[in-house]
């Protein structure tokens, strides 16, 4: 009975201060659970939108270029691309290109020897790499030809061909000739094929180098 | 009972001073609740505009899955057309070297042999009289050095002598490295 009328004095002594005290509780609580995680969503959902409509602008330009271009020249250019750079060490297309070469060159192709490399497993052996990080086969070539000029001929020719090569050395002496060189190759990367969409249209340089590379071609 | 003691005038300013904190009280609940109101309404309108691009994407993903050959093929293209490039500007230029030494030589001299790496060039020529020698030796290798865009840091030579019934001259001729990386940024 007594506490009671002790609670009944203090309730009437700050009985004017309880509704302010309450409403500044109440901004507190709404400041720091509403407020402020809700500009923090808001901010995350900006960004989230900002990124979303990026890749579907991106994604509307792939299905444009996707739509737009021919199915002839896709192959075509498919198939190009992949006679100058194959997928795998393909001996028998090296062969071809450096009869190929030889004879444009008018010299006779004597032998070639390949460092294939490793068949199978992550430590490929003999297989060596480009700069930039390009496989490529090593070739060495022995040829008979009537003079030096014809062994320039032939190692001009022969870097015109596909697949793509790089003469690494030249030992000429007489009729005889050894020509080091190498044939790049890139296997085919399936992740990003199958995880990729974003499809941009060829440059103006790709198209130029289709052209070179139909040229080599021949 | 004192006469000093004002209890009516003191009861008047505490009322208008807690009124004033009421008032301040609600002012600011006010204002945080429609603060709040305005939050919740923009961040579901986000939402809506959120979901509304996810389903976009979705909707041009299978489009464009639907054209997955297609796709598959330009993506091998363009990737294998970067690589090409890469390797067609990076590869060394002995061939082109070779060239510019051949046509600078007169066809006269036939060439005997040739040594060829990444920076150096060694030519071998003969010619069955001396004479043959002197425009070779005081105009087409001076011209052939003085030319910038060759990369040609020297010439030397190696021997030159007589064997059997013609001269045979032993030529080397230098490349500085910074040739090719000038070449590499075409």
């Amino acid at each position: 009975m007594n506490s009671n009328s002790e609670l009944q004095l203090l309730y009437l002594k700050y009985k004017k201060s309880l509704l302010p005290l309450i409403f500044i509780s109440l901004s507190f609580f709404m400041l720091f659970r509403i407020v402020l995680p809700q500009i923090s969503s808001i901010s995350e959902s900006n960004q989230a939108i900002s990124d979303k409509t990026l890749e579907v602008v991106t994604l509307e330009k792939s299905l444009s270029t996707i739509e737009t271009q021919n199915v002839t020249t896709i192959n075509d250019n498919f198939e190009l691309t992949n006679r100058a750079l194959p997928t795998s060490k393909d001996v028998a297309i090296i062969f071809t290109a450096l009869a190929s070469a030889a004879s444009d060159a008018q010299v006779d192709l004597k032998e070639f020897s390949i460092k294939v490399g490793g068949v199978f497993g992550k430590t490929g052996g003999a297989s060596s790499t480009s700069s930039f990080g390009t496989p490529k086969v090593d070739v060495e070539t022995r040829i008979s030809s009537i003079d030096g000029e014809n062994t320039y001929q032939f190692v001009k020719k022969v870097q015109e061909k596909l697949p793509l090569s790089e003469i690494k050395n030249i030992d000429s002496t007489g009729a005889l000739a050894t020509v080091v060189l190498s044939f790049f190759y890139k296997p085919a990367d399936l992740t990003l094929l199958l995880k990729q969409d974003n499809v941009k249209e060829l440059t103006k340089s790709d198209v130029a180098l289709l052209e070179q590379l139909k040229s080599w071609d021949q | 009972m004192n006469e000093d003691i004002n209890l009516a005038l003191k009861t008047g300013k505490q009322k208008n001073k807690t009124g004033l904190i009421l008032a301040i009280s609600f002012g600011l609940f006010f204002i945080i609740f429609i603060a709040s109101a305005i939050l919740i309404f923009y961040s579901l309108i986000l939402k809506s505009k959120l979901s509304e691009i996810t389903q976009k994407r979705e909707d041009f993903k299978s489009k464009i899955s639907a054209l997955a050959v297609k796709k598959e093929k330009l993506i091998f293209t363009t990737d294998r057309l970067n690589t090409i490039q890469k390797v067609i500007s990076s590869r060394n230029k002995i061939d082109q070297r070779l060239g510019q030494v051949i046509t600078s030589i007169p066809a006269s001299f036939p060439i005997e042999g040739i040594q060829a790496t990444d920076n150096s060039l060694s030519l071998k020529i003969s010619a069955p009289a001396l004479s043959e020698f002197d425009k070779l030796f005081e105009k087409d290798l001076p011209d052939l050095a003085k030319n910038k865009a060759f990369g040609i840091t020297r010439i030397e030579i190696a021997s030159f002598s007589l064997q059997g019934a013609s001269y045979l001259l032993s030529l080397n001729i230098h490349y500085g490295s910074q040739v090719r990386s000038r070449q590499l940024t075409r």
